[in-house]
């Protein structure tokens, strides 16, 4: 509550000022916003892991969220869009782990070319209506499918989450212009 | 020959080959974000080697492993059945650790796809 009033009566709104007003009341574990490469990727999934045994969650929760971190990121370096001048695959992207009670939520946000969105949107709207017997079955039906050729991905990271998770997963698209949209997922990991 | 290898590349695991007891050890994680460039050239090594002594056995232990690591440990394995049904020695053994469900139902998955036998190993850490 002192750092709210802090925050409040000072006219100080550093970027990093905002986001340390936003967690406040939030039991957020970690918050990346920013370029993103496939080492720091590594270093977000050790640092989670870190915190995840220091709160002394149990192996199964932990190695779930931390399979969803993993997954997310692969999505991101798999289909966020880049800028085509940038050497380095670097990606704009977001990321929150929080926690809330005994539930976890990982949430990203990326750009994605406004192409890809339709085939996208239709892969989730279908993963999200099917019951866990039915997500069991298309995990495995993708397991053993040979990946299209040009597929930079396997096709079974939304269908792992959604299946590992045993809750709805979120997601949402928001168009910036007649080239990108925001893409935001989010999945939560419980007892 | 005796191979232990640890790439610089801290997405992949640690590769353990000793070749005088016909054993390969996978240990770590597995989250490239192009898992070909790892399974690829250790499908060929492992290969060549069944070729010549007609033996394996793999060791697994993957701590995390993505999707796409996943499919490609499916073919890795696919590619031991096959010398397995040409004659080779081949076992498989699956860690996991013991409050890991979805690992351990993992190694159930790849042994009913490849309908062959893994042997489940339950640790309390790896």
């Amino acid at each position: 509550m002192e750092s709210r009033q802090i925050l409040e009566a000072g006219n100080l709104q550093t970027a990093s000022m905002k986001i340390a007003t936003r967690m406040l009341g939030q039991d957020c574990l970690l918050e990346f916003g920013g370029c993103t490469h496939n080492n720091l990727h590594i270093e977000i999934i050790e640092s989670a892991e870190r915190l995840l045994f220091e709160i002394g969650e149990s192996t199964q929760i932990r190695k779930r969220v931390i399979n969803a971190i993993i997954e997310c990121l692969c999505n991101i370096t798999f289909h966020a869009h880049k800028p085509a001048s940038d050497a380095i695959p670097f990606f704009n992207t977001a990321i929150v782990i929080s926690r809330s009670g005994k539930m976890y939520r990982v949430e990203t946000t990326n750009l994605i070319l406004q192409q890809r969105v339709k085939q996208l949107k239709e892969k989730l709207d279908t993963i999200s209506e099917l019951n866990s017997d039915e997500l069991a079955d298309l995990y495995q039906k993708t397991l053993k499918t040979t990946p299209q050729t040009g597929s930079p991905g396997a096709g079974l990271g939304f269908i792992q989450m959604a299946l590992r998770s045993k809750q709805q997963i979120h997601y949402q698209f928001q168009k910036l212009d007649e080239e990108l949209q925001l893409f935001c997922f989010q999945v939560t990991i419980g007892q | 020959m005796n191979r232990q290898s640890r790439s610089e590349d801290l997405s992949v695991p640690r590769i353990n080959f000793d070749s005088a007891k016909a054993l390969l050890i996978l240990q770590g994680r597995c989250i490239p974000s192009d898992p070909k460039s790892f399974f690829n050239p250790l499908s060929q090594l492992i290969l060549d080697y069944i070729k010549r002594q007609g033996r394996i056995r793999c060791q697994i232990k993957l701590e995390y492993f993505n999707s796409s690591s996943a499919k490609e440990l499916l073919s890795f394995l696919k590619l031991l059945k096959e010398q397995e049904k040409l004659g080779a020695i081949v076992s498989i053994e699956w860690f996991y650790e013991i409050d890991d469900e979805d690992s351990a139902d993992f190694g159930k998955d790849l042994s009913d796809i490849l309908q062959m036998p893994i042997e489940m190993i339950g640790l309390k850490k790896f």
